[in-house]
């Protein structure tokens, strides 16, 4: 190379490189050099807090769209998405569908969306949609109710106390009560006013005369979302119930709080008799039988005020049995025919149940191979694997009985699924394990123990569940306290203090 | 007057001549070395014209006798201008000897054999035996690093450790330690047995050109290893030995008040009510430093030597005595040896030489816990033991169980740690030789390896919690023998014809055995504790006794041609055929034959005049090398016992089971080799280059394949070894040798530098190999035709800062890529876009082999003064740093010291270690990804050292020489682990690299003395 061409090249050089960086950086080349259009579907959208809105509209630019921006501070939202990069060159129309959750609480009640298009010569153009917090998306929902079938005795005066509460997250507008033979129940529309709660509670007198009747309640919103329950109410003499509940609350509300229900279901023995295990942490402890889950009416078993010895349904006259005897296990019969009953005790000592290991003992045949290494036994509240189970801690006065010590936060719609189960460091399966089989009883714990010997041998009763675990919802949320009894296979889910 | 006294002298002269012609006279002298200055050992002596001759001994003086006063003496050795000097009736005649840059200095040890460095045409580095006694280890090894070129030696601490050792790269799963051959006897992988001192030279076997001639077991390449002989002439005692003491640094791990908080602030973070065990609002007083409780400040290395040698011109001779201990930081876990060694080589006449080498050693070890980990991770708010009122007369039961996590008890561990194990060795290595002609020589050498270990161990019976115990005792004991033979034999011939063509041929035959003898014998329940009760026949259940036998033969034909002409143009050709009783028949033999040449330039007409060259050889070399480093058994089908359970009441069965199954095609694996390489010496010869260019490749690597089900096989044992895999490594070495002398300044810089890149060509063809277990997910993915052992995983992009950054990672619709995240986790990137953070968003996120490794050694030497200094650095490695989990806190641990102020904690804070979380919802610590990689590049000073040499007259001719040694003073790394050396060493190599906190390589401080008379 002589001296002139190497300053020709020396010249040449800062020129190329003048050249070269100077061209756009992504190399896209402008085709008519316009600003983008957006077309948005609508320019307000009503939504909630804690619920989805969906922005969609089109962006066109015949020079190709970059990026599209949504943005809103107030939100946290601030959204760019890079066409380019995902479809790895630019587009010339785009189809905008972008979905946003606001957040469960979000106080404010009207925020402003910018959506701004960016075009690859970097022109932009922007709109705003205002969306509003005042959407009424959830359906109405009864905290109390009838029960799906209700039975009411004939008497000189046969009368049922209709009883239910609505609610709704916004605001109920009504509810029709429609009791077809009944008059005064024809679609009889109640005024809610747009409250959120709406409490109704007559007394319906029926006629002398076995009859069914049919019982439909809808809660209306003012966004016109509706639910309806259902409950048929027989009229009749005494039946012979196939399942009886033991009531240990006073109150309406008290007998529905519980996830599981309160009323204890007990065992029927025969016809119109029945056998409940009760056991009584507190001397002065009251209790009712019912034949019902959700209300102590219209029947409720309780002392007959004239006569102690003796059972009354009459809910209005009925008085409760007092158990008097603090830290024991009653056992009351009693026979809704004859309006009997009798009430007995035994120590908790006397109480047997499936647990094959003292509780907290190191006993736990991890292997199941005779015992090469033992671990703690312990059980509790699981949901995922035996690996992860929150401890129970056991009753100082009664061994069979447990709770957890921490709460747990339950929020409404939450469909609970969890066994009881023992830990193991593996997370190993079927050592001992309570759990919920049938929906429609699940406050009955049935155990599950694999193999006999991993039941306590004084145990006799069979294993009583099958492969279903039931998965009751909650209504309400709040922190819900778990209490287990192992030896009456009941667990209660209740609100906690 | 000046006449008269001229006269008298010549008188004088004459009649003193006349009489010394008579009597005939003794000459003494010394010879040395012109460049060094120092005495030349081993330089022979002779009356020219006669056979009367000596060599000089260590110190480089020689005494010959009945000379004839006007006789003239030739001083030659190899590597120095020969110098012939007329007596002149002198009785003592001093010669300082020219280096021969022509010739070189350097006599080379290759596969049986021995050739000057000029005439080599392979890939050969040396290294002497005083640069491996400049590092005071355990393992020899340890002092290469970063003094070879394309070797790869990568160190962990902990007393007895080995070090990992790749030479030019990784082209096998089938182990990669080199074969380590000891004075022409294979001695297997490990060389801890070595004694450091007796080292006479390493010689590190490149190519295959060089390796060739160890087929089977040369495809990972070859450490020739020759020990200390004797060197006819006056006794002469060497004495060494160096003591000081170890040290690593302290992680730095929170105090009890930091821990307390971080533990509250997980759950906190979690809106969740934390579950604290123990004292709340602890102080730091109140709490334990476990490190410090666990880990000893120093630990003691100490190193002695004795050496007698010496010898007459029929036997020589070489004793020497060592003892090595080093102490692991821990109050339990040493390793100590004793070794001695006796050369000795007699020489019956011209025809016949034999000799006798003897080396029995003892080397006892208690095991090293690794509680590292456990150390930091324990809660600190857990006091060492319970309250005394708690105690029991089981001590093992007095320690606290940690209160806040499941973390065992270190200290409790330590006092637990009860195995150990004694092994006594020796090396016996016989040859005779015989010389019928000049030209001929014909030798064989039988050695024999023993080996007998006794590794005894005991588990106490304790229980400090459920979690924390065993409910039984446990004793056992195992022996081991080892008992090795090699037979080698051998015959060479060496001529020079017509002057200019000079030919070495050998041939060979050699048989080899190794045999293994294995018992174990086991029981649990020992009645207690006692120390007196530690035996297996103590043990009350659970009887356990097994054990078995496994032998390896080998027979193999060696030969090698090497010729050159007119030392120009070399050619060498070798060629060795393996049986090897690993194999089925059919397939038990293979031949490896290798062909190298070289072409030295500088001793070409065209070169002579010119001042910039004193050696210029360009080499080049292809061979092809073997591994069989697999099961003795591996190509039969293999039946063992196995439990099975029967019955409705399930009770076990002891029956037995397919074991493993074979291949009966089985056959060799086979590495090709190509190297390409350059000599040069410049400036005087005080400038040396060598520059090296290599590609290997294996073919029919052995790989365990998963067996097809439809053979019935159940999974677990359905491998089969099969000759399926590839691989490839390929680099460069480069080695810049200065060495001058400046007045009474000597120096030397050493710089070498080299690069290799490992690729599988394939593996099995079952998919990639996912490797490295981590939260249930694989760190590093192996995968055809891509390098090995790199990690796998999501890319990290910095923490979400705030809402809007959780809230903005979305696809184009809004979903939420990670809809547990919260400001303050991480943000794992959408590769591919589509919306999903899936396995198929997993990217190389890092590779933990260097790019670049380079070692730099300087000595200076000034008067009585001398000074050494060696690094070794790796660069472009990176490491999946897995103790960064210790900024979470998961599962109670306990975490780094300002994890409170490292921790995002709001916007701004952080930008690296995430929020703190009870659940970690976002997978910061359990997700595979970048969060974890960090650059593992590092520069570590090996070795500074200083020594002064005090006078001789001091000591009556004796040399003393004091030192002080510092080992790994320092390291300049970005990385935040503790070591980056250490991950390199850990794991096989296609499973190296990540980081599991273990033994890290140690400061080691030292003062020593060498004594020599």
């Amino acid at each position: 190379m002589n001296k002139r061409k190497f300053i020709f090249l020396m010249l040449c050089l800062p020129l190329i490189a003048f050249i070269t960086g100077c061209r756009d950086d992504d190399g896209f080349a402008d085709v008519d050099g316009q600003n983008p259009t957006l077309s948005l579907e609508t320019e307000q959208i009503r939504t909630a807090a804690g619920r989805q809105f969906t922005i969609k509209g089109t962006a066109t630019d015949r020079d190709g769209i970059a990026t599209i921006r949504l943005k809103c501070i107030e939100l946290y939202l601030d959204k760019t998405i890079n066409v380019i990069e995902i479809y790895e060159k630019p587009l010339e129309t785009y189809a905008l569908n972008f979905n946003f959750n606001s957040q469960p609480n979000e106080i404010g009640e009207r925020f402003t969306v910018e959506v701004t298009v960016t075009d690859v010569g970097g022109r932009s153009v922007s709109q705003e949609v205002l969306i509003t917090m005042d959407g009424d998306f959830e359906n109405p929902s009864f905290t109390v109710s009838p029960d799906r079938t209700v039975t009411v005795l004939m008497k000189s005066e046969t009368k049922f106390n209709l009883s239910f509460t609505a609610a709704d997250d916004r605001a109920l507008d009504y509810v029709i009560i429609d009791i077809p033979g009944i008059a005064g129940f024809d679609n009889r529309r109640e005024e809610a006013d747009g409250k959120r709660s709406f409490a109704f509670s007559e007394k319906i007198i029926l006629p002398n005369e076995t009859g069914v009747y049919e019982v439909t309640i809808t809660a209306v919103d003012r966004e016109g979302n509706e639910t309806a329950v259902n409950s048929t109410v027989s009229v009749s003499e005494m039946p012979d119930f196939t399942k009886m509940y033991l009531a240990d609350v006073a109150t309406i509300g008290e007998l529905n709080s519980d996830v599981f229900g309160v009323p204890v279901r007990i065992e029927r023995t025969g016809a119109y008799q029945y056998k409940a295990n009760y056991y009584c942490r507190e001397a002065g402890t009251e209790i009712f039988f019912l034949p019902q889950k959700s209300d102590f009416s219209p029947i409720c078993f309780g002392l007959d005020p004239e006569d102690a010895t003796r059972l009354t349904d009459d809910p209005e006259k009925a008085e409760p049995i007092v158990l008097d005897q603090a830290g024991v296990y009653y056992e009351i019969t009693f026979d809704i025919k004859e309006s009997t009953y009798e009430t007995g005790t035994y120590t908790v000592d006397e109480a047997v149940d499936p647990i094959p290991h003292a509780y907290g003992s190191n006993s736990l045949d991890t292997w199941n191979d005779g015992g090469t290494w033992l671990q703690e036994f312990y059980f509790g509240y699981m949901t995922g694997n035996p690996g992860e189970v929150r401890r129970f801690t056991q009753d100082k006065t009664n061994p069979h009985l447990f709770c957890l010590d921490d709460p747990l936060y339950l929020e409404a719609g939450t469909v609970m699924n969890f066994v009881i189960h023992n830990w193991h460091s593996n997370g190993w399966w079927n050592y001992c394990t309570w759990r919920v089989d049938n929906s429609e009883e699940p406050e009955i714990f049935g155990y599950y123990g694999k193999e006999a010997m991993y039941t306590n041998p004084a145990w006799t009763k069979p294993d009583q569940v099958g492969d279903n675990w039931a998965k009751p919802t909650v209504n309400v949320t709040g922190n819900y306290t778990l209490i287990f009894d192992a030896h009456l296979e009941r667990a209660k889910l209740v609100p906690a203090n | 007057m000046i006449n008269d006294m001229k006269k008298y002298l010549i008188i004088l002269f004459s009649v003193f001549s006349l009489g010394a012609y008579a009597q005939r006279i003794t000459v003494t002298g010394k010879v040395i070395s012109s460049a060094e200055n120092e005495s030349v050992i081993g330089a022979t002596v002779l009356v020219t014209g006669t056979g009367n001759g000596v060599v000089t001994d260590a110190d480089g003086n020689y005494l010959i006798s009945n000379v004839a006063p006007d006789a003239t003496l030739q001083f030659s050795m190899l590597g120095y201008k020969e110098q012939t000097i007329a007596v002149g009736g002198r009785t003592e005649i001093n010669v300082v000897l020219d280096e021969d840059a022509e010739l070189l200095d350097e006599v080379v040890v290759i596969g049986y054999g021995m050739v000057r460095k000029s005439d080599l045409t392979s890939s050969i580095s040396t290294v002497k035996g005083e640069q491996i006694t400049e590092v005071t280890a355990g393992n020899a090894m340890d002092a290469l690093q970063g003094k070879i070129g394309g070797v790869q030696i990568s160190s962990g601490g902990g007393p007895g450790t080995t070090p990992k050792v790749l030479i030019r790269g990784v082209t096998t799963v089938n182990g990669t330690n080199p074969l380590y051959v000891v004075d022409g006897m294979p001695v297997g992988e490990n060389i801890n047995f070595l004694n450091s001192n007796d080292i006479e030279s390493m010689e590190v076997l490149k190519d295959a050109s060089a390796a060739a001639i160890y087929g089977t077991r040369g495809s990972n390449g070859v450490i020739l290893i020759t020990t200390r002989k004797g060197i006819a002439g006056k006794t002469r005692f060497d004495f060494s030995a160096s003591a000081g003491f170890q040290t690593i640094s302290n992680p730095n791990v929170a105090k009890a008040s930091e821990y307390e908080q971080v533990f509250k602030k997980r759950y906190e973070n979690d809106e969740r009510t934390s579950i604290w065990t123990g004292k709340e609002n602890i102080t730091d007083a109140e709490g334990t430093d476990w490190w410090n409780r666990v880990i000893n400040k120093t630990a003691l290395v100490q190193n002695y030597s004795l050496g007698v040698s010496g010898g007459n011109e029929k036997l020589v001779y070489s004793v020497s005595l060592g003892y090595f201990r080093n102490n692991s930081q821990y109050d339990t876990g040493y390793w100590d040896k004793i070794n001695a060694r006796l050369n000795t080589e007699y020489t019956f006449n011209r025809y016949v030489k034999t000799g006798f080498d003897m080396a029995p050693r003892v080397e006892s070890w208690d095991d090293t816990p690794n509680l590292f980990s456990a150390a930091m991770s324990m809660d600190p708010g857990t006091p060492v033991f319970r309250p005394e009122s708690e105690w029991t007369d089981n001590v093992y039961n007095n320690y606290a169980r940690s209160h806040n996590n499941q973390e065992w008890n270190p200290a409790a561990s330590i006092a637990r740690q009860n195995a150990g194990s004694r092994e006594y060795g020796v090396i016996v290595n016989p040859y005779l030789q015989i010389t019928p002609l000049r030209e001929l020589t014909l030798r064989s050498q039988f050695g024999v390896n023993a080996r007998f270990r006794r590794s005894d161990s005991f588990t106490p019976q304790f229980y400090i919690d459920a979690l924390e115990q065993s409910t039984l005792s446990h004793v056992s004991r195992e022996m081991n023998e080892w008992l090795d033979w090699n037979w080698t034999n051998t015959a060479s011939y060496m001529t020079t014809f017509a002057d200019i063509h000079n030919l070495n041929a050998m041939a060979g035959f050699t048989a080899e055995r190794f045999a293994n003898y294995r018992a174990k014998a086991e029981r649990d329940a020992v009645p207690n504790n006692s120390d007196n009760l530690q035996e297996v026949e103590a043990g009350t259940d659970n009887q356990k006794g097994n054990g078995n036998s496994a032998f390896g033969t080998l027979v193999s034909y060696i030969g090698r041609i090497m010729y050159n002409c007119d030392n120009r143009y070399y050619l060498t050709a070798s060629v060795r055929a393996d049986g090897s009783s690993k194999f089925p028949t059919g397939n038990k033999y293979a031949v490896f034959p290798s062909v190298s040449g070289a072409w030295r330039v500088i001793g070409e007409p065209f070169m002579h005049g010119q001042e910039i060259f004193d050696n210029l050889k360009i080499r080049a070399g292809w061979g092809r090398v073997g591994n069989q480093n697999i099961d003795n058994s591996a190509y039969l089908t293999t039946i063992e016992s196995a439990d099975y359970v029967f019955g409705a009441t399930p009770g076990r069965v002891t029956g037995t089971t397919v074991a493993s199954v074979g291949n009966s095609r089985l056959k060799w694996e086979t590495v090709e080799d190509y190297n390409l390489g350059i000599d040069m010496s410049l400036l005087k010869s005080r400038l040396d280059v060598t520059f090296d260019l290599f590609r290997k490749k294996s073919t029919d690597m052995l790989y365990k394949k998963q067996n097809i089900f439809a053979t019935g096989y159940p999974d677990w044992n359905s491998q089969v070894w099969m000759n399926i895999g590839s691989m490839r490594a390929a680099g460069w070495e480069l080695s810049l040798n200065w060495r001058d002398k400046v007045s009474d300044l000597s120096y030397g810089i050493g710089l070498n530098l080299s690069s290799i890149r490992n690729e599988a060509i394939r593996f099995s063809g079952d998919g990639p190999i996912l490797t490295g277990e981590f939260h249930g997910d694989q760190i590093i993915r192996n995968e055809d035709g891509g390098r090995i052992s790199r990690f796998w995983g999501y890319v990290a992009d910095g923490l979400f800062q705030n809402r809007t950054d959780v809230y903005a990672h979305t696809d184009e619709h809004g979903t939420r890529l990670q809809k547990d995240a919260k400001p303050g986790d991480i943000r794992f990137r959408d590769l591919n876009n589509d919306g999903i953070l899936d396995e198929n968003d997993k990217t190389w996120i890092g590779d933990p082999y260097p790019d670049l490794m380079m070692g730099v050694n300087l000595s200076l030497k000034y008067k009585n003064f001398d000074f050494t200094a060696n690094f070794y650095g790796t660069f472009g490695n990176d490491i999946y740093n897995s103790t960064k989990a210790l900024y979470s806190g998961d599962n109670g641990r306990n975490v780094f010291a300002g994890t409170l102020q490292k921790a995002w904690n709001g916007e701004g804070t952080a930008y690296d270690i995430p929020r703190l979380s009870y659940s970690d919802l976002n997978q910061n610590y359990k997700r595979v990804s970048s969060f974890f990689v960090e650059d593992g590049s590092y520069v570590r000073c090996k070795l500074l050292q200083a020594g002064c040499t005090l006078p001789k007259k001091l000591f009556d001719g004796a040399e003393l020489r004091l030192f002080f040694s510092a080992q790994n003073p320092f390291t300049v790394t970005r990385y935040s682990g503790m070591d980056p050396e250490r991950p390199a060493m850990d794991g096989s190599v296609i499973e190296t690299g990540i980081d599991h906190i273990a033994y890290p390589n140690p400061r080691t401080f030292l003062l020593g003395i060498d004594f020599k008379f």
